[in-house]
């Protein structure tokens, strides 16, 4: 999209009246330019106005209250899951001490590659994905040591002896993570990522379980817009005795598209 | 935890990324800050205190969960918070229309429609020309300008819709929309000015 095109629509984003593709478009292209984008938060002014133009009423103290409790009820399911903690016995084990009295292991980093990417076919896709990756991982910088410190605060006080396998990344650039958490059950999991970047339309995460040389799908999930995400993962074996994970981004797979991988691989890790 | 009267003070930029840590002050700053105008808008817009209520409780809950995904380059955090709001507004209109929905009129004192009122935006925009500044603001566009304006803000459709509605071709909408905006720029102007400058 030009300049030129992007400028003729901006009224119609401020007042609500694109298509969603059509804000994402425009979005896009504002992110990376700057004179357009200046115009942008100039002419945004004017639709404040027309909303505060409306006769004004104090809202009632009620909706914060409920908002308050949302909040606390979500966070609260996000807590379910430390509930699930198990010990992992697995081989090269690397345990980190963090807070005084609890043994924290290192978290499962699940990195997204800006290079060492390999794809069969379909290249341009897969360049749109990843420019869409890299602007939302550069979002997503500051913030996510602050979530990702909570989120392990979180679990580590639910359980004082978790054991977390670390993933030794390979990858040229490393703006993602994600934390590999385990169950009760030896033979599941549940992965959660954690500042994540949002995929395009049609693109999701998939995780895979290798042993023994063998690849294993192992699930596959989306992220909401906070970059969270996360997949159960259930294996015929003890997740003990895997070799690796990997998370690859891929085209959602649909029943009569055998071909709809895209076998992009954003991470590889041997455990 | 931050001294509340320090989290007042801070800046919309500021308190969005404290949210964006998770931080309840900061959302509760905001949400102190901009419920009223959310709020009053969707009464405006919905007719119905009820469906405000809630509309307003998922604009700001959105901005929490949707803090990280701010970009300074689209426009300031009031945009930004301003358009989740209205697009939660729209959802509703656009979802009412779907299921013919009689409006329900709750005790709000500031809503007294009369009793024949329909959610037509454009006989809403007439009934807001005999009212306030906001009457004043729209009756300066031109009328081909207003109703598009109009249709687009208040009745929550989409461009192409637009032009389907009223026939026009649809770059002829958009430079009517462009124009007309770019007069409103011009008649709030002052007034934008100023509530800006009381951080509002």
């Amino acid at each position: 999209m030009d300049c030129n095109s992007a400028q003729e629509q901006f009224s119609a984003y401020l007042l609500g009246a694109l298509e969603v593709a059509e804000i994402e478009e425009i979005e896009q292209h504002v992110d990376r330019c700057t004179p357009c984008s200046d115009m942008l938060r100039a002419e945004g002014d004017v639709v404040l106005e027309l909303a505060r133009l409306s006769p004004q009423v104090v809202a009632p103290d009620r909706i914060k209250w409920r908002l308050l409790s949302a909040i606390d009820a979500e966070e609260a399911e996000v807590g379910l899951f430390a509930g699930l903690w198990t010990r992992l016995r697995l081989g090269p084990l690397m345990r980190l001490n963090g807070h005084t009295g609890i043994v924290l292991a290192s978290v499962a980093i699940v990195a997204l590659a800006a290079g060492g990417v390999w794809a069969n076919g379909r290249l341009n896709e897969v360049a749109e994905a990843k420019d869409a990756m890299t602007r939302q991982a550069e979002v997503l910088a500051s913030p996510r040591s602050g979530l990702q410190d909570r989120l392990l605060t979180t679990y580590s006080e639910a359980a004082p002896e978790l054991v977390v396998e670390e993933l030794s990344v390979t990858s040229q650039t490393s703006d993602t993570r994600g934390m590999f958490l385990v169950p009760k059950s030896d033979n599941s999991a549940l992965l959660v990522g954690l500042g994540l970047a949002q995929l395009p339309r049609n693109y999701e995460y998939r995780v895979w379980l290798i042993l023994e040389g063998r690849r294993y799908e192992g699930g596959s999930f989306g992220v909401d817009s906070a970059g969270f995400g996360y997949t159960a993962i259930e294996f015929f074996a003890p997740l003990a005795n895997l070799d690796g994970i990997g998370v690859t981004i891929e085209h959602h797979r649909r029943d009569d598209d055998s071909a709809g991988l895209v076998e992009t691989e954003v991470l590889h890790g041997d455990l | 935890m931050i001294a509340p009267e320090s989290v007042a003070a801070l800046r919309d930029e500021e308190l969005l990324r404290l949210a964006t840590l998770r931080s309840k002050q900061a959302l509760e700053a905001l949400y102190d800050r901009y419920s009223g105008p959310i709020y009053s808008l969707a009464v405006r817009m919905l007719r119905d205190a009820g469906a405000a209520e809630e509309v307003t409780q998922d604009t700001f809950f959105n901005v929490w969960r949707r803090a990280a995904s701010y970009r300074q380059s689209r426009g300031k955090v009031t945009a930004w918070l301003f358009s989740i709001g209205h697009h939660r507004i729209i959802d509703e209109v656009r979802r009412r229309k779907r299921r013919e929905h009689t409006q329900v009129y709750h005790d709000v004192d500031l809503i007294n429609q009369p009793s024949d009122d329909t959610n037509d935006p454009l006989k809403f925009a007439n009934r807001q020309m005999q009212r306030g500044m906001l009457g004043e603001a729209l009756s300066a566009l031109r009328s081909e300008q207003r109703e598009i304006v109009v249709l687009a803000y208040y009745g929550g459709l989409t461009h192409s819709e637009i032009a389907n509605k009223l026939g026009q071709p649809l770059g002829t909408v958009k430079t009517r929309m462009r124009l007309g905006l770019k007069k409103l720029r011009e008649v709030l102007g002052p007034q934008a000015r100023e509530w800006t400058e009381h951080g509002l």
